[in-house]
């Protein structure tokens, strides 16, 4: 007998599925079992729950305040606050005059209270000399400020900056997860963010179907990549023909970065069907 | 140029553990948000059950499907020991803004009042989309046992939606 239940199960499950988070650059040894019991739960304290619980309200608010916020003023202008969820993103003040070593740094320019703002970049940028990565601007900051955003952050990465692979694909109940795995290959520090365009192409170059649509529950948050720095991208795909049907393989995936011109092509047979999307570029490699 | 610092975390051996770890953690991580519906305790659950395939790595025929079956294991200890006082972490997703349609939301919660072993079955048939045999030896049980299981899962969510 198979039913109705049976879809609507597969469906509330890959739904719940697409809501899982993962912290970035996840690594085997944040060992939650003691030695004595080898794979046993671990019993959290009470207080250890509620801790947890209390990042995890932060970090909606922050959230949410960066969603707010980004849908307040015009694009260029406009860097979200960070979302932090993992170790590797660092929500540090723009005030912030160290020298940036690698990990995600970025701020809201904008949002500085008034004052001298010095601000850190993320990357050597031409004007400044070697020493010293720390550029400092003044009044003229708000006025400025579209000009000065891409400048304080670092450049954008660019496609000659990165080598881009496929990850290791996964899936269930129907849906398919391909993350695109991309590395800083360059040797100066680069920001992505938000969703790549990504589309894919026959051999003779010809688009097939639509490109995947932007998943618009994951906030695009700046990634700042490092030499050597990891970032992905989530592809999603119901796996088969069940609400509509699938486009036949395609002998390439291309992947346009936001901000970029250059495309980047990736060998792979790809089978797009019904909510074909992606998901706003991350740092680490599960596109998560 | 700035002193920039690769990140080796990001960086991991192309082989070994660490190679198995990176290719099953998101995998692993999602199969045991929907064994308890907990994303918070999800990630630890994940590491708890790589923990147990850790001391027979490089000894195991199919080291997935052991993982697999820790990780069924390692969820049911979590329902064993946490219980109905976790029920507040068991809702699926912290998030209001996260997409969960009203329907799947209710089935969930139905889901969630199956006992164990049921609602591993209904994970293991429409997530994984194991077959029955799968199913068994994931569970450690008989087959006649899975398909009795899924039977009385399926019946109990019908008779608990309105």
């Amino acid at each position: 007998m198979t039913t109705h239940l049976d879809d609507e199960i597969r469906t509330a499950f890959a739904e719940l599925a697409a809501t899982t988070t993962i912290a970035r650059d996840a690594e085997f040894g944040d060992m939650p079992s003691r030695p004595g019991e080898p794979g046993g739960p671990r019993r959290w304290t009470v207080l250890t729950a509620a801790a947890a619980c209390l990042v995890v309200v932060g970090g909606l608010a922050v959230a949410f305040a960066a969603r707010g916020r980004s849908s307040e003023r015009p694009a260029p202008a406009t860097f979200p606050t960070p979302v932090s969820t993992g170790p590797s993103t660092t929500l540090a003040p723009v005030t912030n005059t160290a020298a940036p070593v690698g990990t995600t740094v970025v701020g809201s320019p904008t949002t500085l209270p008034g004052a001298s703002s010095t601000v850190t970049t993320a990357g050597a940028l031409p004007s400044t000399s070697a020493a010293a990565p720390v550029v400092a601007e003044t009044e003229s900051t708000v006025a400025a400020t579209s000009s000065a955003t891409t400048a304080v952050l670092g450049e954008r990465c660019a496609a000659a900056d990165l080598t881009m692979s496929l990850g290791e694909s996964d899936g269930g109940a129907g849906r398919r997860y391909q993350p695109i795995v991309v590395t800083n290959v360059g040797s100066r520090t680069c920001t992505v963010q938000g969703f790549p365009e990504v589309r894919l192409v026959d051999a003779s170059g010809a688009q097939i179907g639509e490109p995947a649509q932007p998943e618009s529950t994951t906030p695009p948050a700046i990634v700042a990549l490092a030499p050597g720095d990891i970032g992905s991208i989530l592809l999603q795909t119901l796996s088969g023909p069940i609400d509509g049907p699938c486009s036949p393989a395609s002998a390439a995936v291309l992947v346009l970065l936001p901000g970029d011109t250059d495309e980047v092509a990736l060998a792979s047979e790809y089978i797009a069907c019904t909510g074909f999307t992606v998901r706003a570029f991350v740092s680490g490699p599960t596109g998560l | 140029m700035a002193p920039n610092l690769p990140r080796s975390a990001a960086v991991r051996p192309a082989d070994g553990f660490d190679a198995f770890f990176g290719a099953h953690y998101p995998a692993t991580v999602r199969l045991a948000h929907l064994l308890t519906g907990s994303n918070l305790s999800a990630e630890d659950l994940a590491q708890d059950a790589f923990a147990r395939v850790l001391p027979h790595h490089g000894k195991l025929d199919n080291p997935a499907a052991y993982l697999r079956t820790a990780t069924i294991n390692v969820c049911r200890s979590w329902h064993r020991s946490r219980g109905r006082e976790q029920d507040r972490f068991r809702r699926h997703g912290p998030s209001p803004d996260i997409a969960i349609s009203a329907a799947s939301a209710e089935l969930l919660d139905s889901i969630r009042r199956l006992p164990y072993r049921q609602q591993a079955v209904l994970v293991l048939r429409y997530w994984l989309d194991l077959s029955e045999a799968d199913i068994a030896i994931t569970l450690g049980c008989r087959p006649g046992t899975v398909k009795s299981l899924h039977a009385r899962a399926l019946e109990a969510i019908r008779k608990d939606l309105p």
